[in-house]
């Protein structure tokens, strides 16, 4: 696999960072939305430091990302979508960006207010972002809250377009960005059972 | 010269006099402090209300005595999600046993402010006899204690079963008292 992405495949690179974000922030939209709900318990505190340990790591890759995408090619679009899709897809990809950025800081916004700590998977301790206040507690709670839901629906519309390009326009958006397809690709020739000559 | 060792010697009379017989006394200010570790950080938190009853004469140490009751529904350590913890059934049951009781019996002289106490702290359904080391220094408006001491958490069944893991909160934890007392007249 090639670490750079270029006209018609995305990277290694591009494709580790994006698998990488898609299982971690599942992860934490699942774990998020149900941990609140447990009873106080030694096991509860150890999901929401993994919780907090996963979410800053999910910043770092965002930060990473958008760094590489400042310098990585992107593959070209399909052009199965209409203008106005295409312009939606950009505009879902970018939120996404901003999203996937504030949401752990709102994250970490909260902790900071909330007094506890952050010592990232118990090993590196990070700095507290904003001394310890109520007021704001609630508030980083909420934003918090919020962008989890928008994030939710935000990957609905994404893996939709996916599907979309994938099922109706059956071209190779979704197929680019799988993590082998571009080992399939090259190994087609060698495998026994696709393609038949 | 003369004239002023002279006030100097009555004012310092006035003072013993005044020590000796004003061996008790109420809190001005004072602080009661604790620290611990979650999750391998320290934190540290308060009682907000405490009341001491204080009778200190170091040259009558037999008759010299701290009782002290703690309201154990006044702890905080700024953490509304520990808090809660802390005042639940599993760490002080604030429900059920709602006060402290931290009692001296003997006291021993260290040197002219160190002291050393024998005591006991009532804490949930245990009583634990302690050693209570402290500093007592009388100042011009009545006199200053202040005392360092390590408890394990675990010996008053605090934080027992689920919570007994030193890793998730460690088992010693660590009280200070600052206590600023005026002589009552």
């Amino acid at each position: 696999m090639i670490a750079r992405s270029d006209a018609t495949r995305w990277g290694a690179v591009a494709k580790l960072l994006h698998w990488t974000v898609a299982i971690a922030v599942i992860g934490l939209l699942v774990g998020g939305l149900t941990m609140t709900d447990l009873k106080t318990s030694p096991q509860k505190f150890q999901l929401y430091a993994l919780h907090k340990s996963v979410g800053i790591s999910v910043l770092a890759l965002m930060l990473l990302r958008l760094a590489w995408r400042g310098i990585d090619p992107r593959p070209r679009e399909t052009g199965s979508d209409h203008p106005w899709l295409a312009f939606a897809a950009r505009a879902v990809h970018r939120l996404f960006y901003v999203l996937l950025i504030a949401m752990p800081i709102s994250g970490w916004v909260y902790n900071s207010a909330a007094n506890f700590p952050l010592r990232w998977f118990g090993w590196v301790q990070l700095p507290a972002l904003v001394a310890p206040d109520k007021a704001l507690k609630q508030w980083a709670h909420e934003v918090h809250e919020v962008l989890a839901y928008t994030i939710i629906a935000l990957l609905i519309v994404h893996v939709a377009g996916a599907l979309k390009h994938h099922l109706i326009d059956r071209d190779d958006t979704l197929r680019r960005m799988l993590p082998f397809a571009g080992q399939r690709a090259e190994t087609a020739l060698t495998a026994p059972n696709q393609d038949p000559p | 010269m003369i004239r002023r060792l002279a006030r100097a010697a009555a004012l310092s009379l006035l003072l013993a006099t005044t020590a000796a017989f004003g061996a008790d006394y109420t809190m001005r200010s004072g602080s009661l402090q604790f620290a611990g570790v979650q999750q391998g950080e320290r934190f540290e938190g308060r009682f907000e209300r405490f009341a001491p009853t204080i009778r200190f004469d170091p040259a009558d140490l037999a008759a010299s005595r701290f009782d002290v009751q703690i309201e154990l529904a006044s702890a905080s350590t700024d953490n509304d999600e520990r808090d809660e913890a802390l005042k639940g059934a599993d760490f002080f049951a604030v429900a059920t046993f709602p006060k402290a009781r931290f009692l001296t019996t003997v006291m021993r002289r260290i040197d002219a402010t160190h002291f050393e106490a024998d005591a006991t702290l009532t804490l949930r359904d245990h009583t634990v006899a302690l050693k209570f080391p402290f500093t007592f220094e009388t100042t011009t408006s009545g006199a200053r204690l202040t005392a360092k001491v390590t408890l394990d958490r675990l010996a008053f069944g605090i934080g027992a079963g689920d919570w007994a893991s030193d890793d998730d909160i460690g088992h010693q934890v660590e009280v200070t008292v600052e206590l600023s007392l005026v002589a009552k007249p």
